[in-house]
């Protein structure tokens, strides 16, 4: 997660953005010590009310089995607590269909963990986001994939835009921090600024762009997935839009998840528009937490208890919470996989190998590199850098 | 728990069966757990794990989750907390039941 409000706008000592969908604002969010545990995405169940095109979870509206149940769940929480996890991300399918989410949350926040949810926000009345606040939840990210027309096309579901909307604002109503969760496509990347602009006005002020990866249904869509060119053109709108933003005494907070050629790509915006010294400080504080948190500041359980790298990586678990606690399943490098990733820069290949911003970006995904090449350490196929921001004059064989 | 109850050992809704994957790097070693694949066939798991594991591996040895019997794990069912008053002091009698 790349802050580029905070990274760009004058910000970037201070702040949240690295804790993964963590607004806290009393939290470093460019920190000189590398974050030691990771921040858990919880698909708390698989059931969804929605059916979207891109769901990495492969959400349906039937009920699975297997779910953990509610004492299995705080059994979780328990264990995750133990591990010093920092941050849970309550996610789905859709959180909000399970009955106990409340209970939940008010389970974790007592255990000293901060919860955030990651919702489509169409069951989100008051006094739902009511009791929530009050049950400690920290923030509150609501996913919206468009305009009204092309969201609802996306979400499978007329009516789930002006739903997610009524569900930000009986966030808002109540006090509740609320974010824009957006995941950038061919078919959406035309909307991302009218609909930054719909929801400043609704009230909402942190905006996360997430770039699509290619795990459950969002591996049927990769063809959908912006080109190089779109990927720069959508990145840079998003550091211009959030410096005009500034500019104008309006304080909005912009993340760009899920691609790290943006690490690289900011840095030499910062160079072209800031100044070489605002882009050398920019790269260091990148270098300290900055790149891909697969497997290492990013973690995921499934509705089922199945511990994955990433929320994104669905097809492979690591281990189960009902078998080991989720620490000892985190911890076990004996796993060569695990342990290759967290060295992942000894086994990166082609151009990755001798890009100068490596250090800042780590090979971003290793799953999307996986779906497009069948290589677990080759390029990923969403870097759009060139040989010149890379720092090499040609393209090496691969 | 009944093993037919097994949470562990119920079939995904979307088609697609876990695997549970076993890897040796060197014939002396013994097999280790390292993990599970998620497909909709066998030979598709096996391509997966082999793409994961298969560089180091002297052998991967692959089993449907649903078909493993397993007995103990991790007790997730967490002991209730003890309620804490205003003051910070909690009901219980034993004085090294903590709150957190």
């Amino acid at each position: 997660m790349i802050s580029i409000s905070k990274l760009l706008c004058g910000r970037s000592a201070e702040g949240d953005g690295l804790r993964y969908d963590d607004p806290d604002e009393n939290y470093d969010q460019i920190r000189e010590e590398k974050q030691k545990r990771p921040v858990v995405v919880w698909n708390t169940t698989r059931r969804c009310n929605l059916y979207c095109e891109h769901c990495y979870a492969g959400a349906d509206l039937d009920p699975a089995q297997g779910e953990l149940s509610t004492a299995e769940a705080k059994g979780l929480i328990d264990d995750l607590a133990a591990y010093d996890v920092p941050v849970l991300l309550f996610s789905g399918g859709e959180p909000l269909v399970r009955e106990d989410l409340v209970e939940l949350v008010e389970y974790a926040t007592d255990a000293g963990i901060r919860a955030v949810l990651s919702t489509n926000g169409t069951l989100i009345t008051e006094e739902k986001a009511a009791a929530l606040r009050d049950a400690g939840l920290s923030y509150a990210g609501v996913s919206v994939d468009g305009l009204r027309e092309r969201n609802d096309r996306f979400r499978g579901k007329d009516g789930a835009f002006d739903a997610a909307v009524r569900g930000i604002e009986n966030c808002l109503s109540v006090g509740l921090k609320t974010g824009l969760r957006y995941t950038i496509t061919e078919h959406n990347a035309a909307d991302m600024e009218d609909v930054v602009d719909l929801l400043y006005d609704v009230g909402v002020d942190r905006f996360c762009f997430y770039h699509l990866d290619y795990g459950g249904r969002g591996g049927d869509i990769a063809d959908a997935d912006l080109d190089d060119a779109a990927q720069r053109r959508a990145v840079r709108r998003l550091f211009d839009m959030t410096r005009e933003y500034h500019d104008a005494g309006e304080d909005i907070e912009t993340l760009l998840v899920g691609n790290y050629a943006d690490s690289a790509y900011v840095v030499e915006y910062a160079a072209d528009e800031l100044g070489q010294e605002h882009a050398d400080e920019i790269h260091r504080y990148l270098r300290v937490n900055g790149g891909d948190p697969t497997g290492e500041r990013v973690a995921d359980v499934d509705y089922r208890g199945d511990v994955h790298l990433t929320q994104f990586w669905q097809s492979y678990s690591l281990g189960n919470v009902r078998d080991r606690p989720f620490g000892d399943i985190w911890d076990d490098e004996s796993n060569p996989l695990l342990a290759k990733l967290r060295e992942r820069e000894e086994h990166l290949t082609g151009k990755c190998v001798t890009c100068q911003y490596q250090d800042v970006c780590r090979g971003s995904s290793r799953l999307r590199a996986l779906a497009a090449t069948g290589e677990l350490f080759g390029p990923d196929p969403q870097c759009y850098l060139t040989p010149e921001e890379r720092g090499v004059s040609a393209e090496p064989a691969d | 728990m009944d093993r037919d109850d097994d949470p562990r050992r119920k079939a995904r809704i979307d088609g697609s069966r876990q695997w549970e994957v076993f890897y040796r790097e060197q014939s002396a070693d013994p097999m280790r757990h390292v993990g599970g694949v998620t497909a909709p066939s066998l030979d598709i798991a096996v391509e997966q794990a082999r793409t994961l594991f298969g560089d180091d591996s002297e052998s991967l040895w692959l089993c449907p989750a649903d078909e493993i019997v397993r007995l103990g794990g991790n007790n997730l069912r967490a002991p209730e907390r003890t309620p804490v008053d205003a003051t910070g002091a909690t009901d219980a009698a034993d004085p090294e039941v903590s709150t957190e």
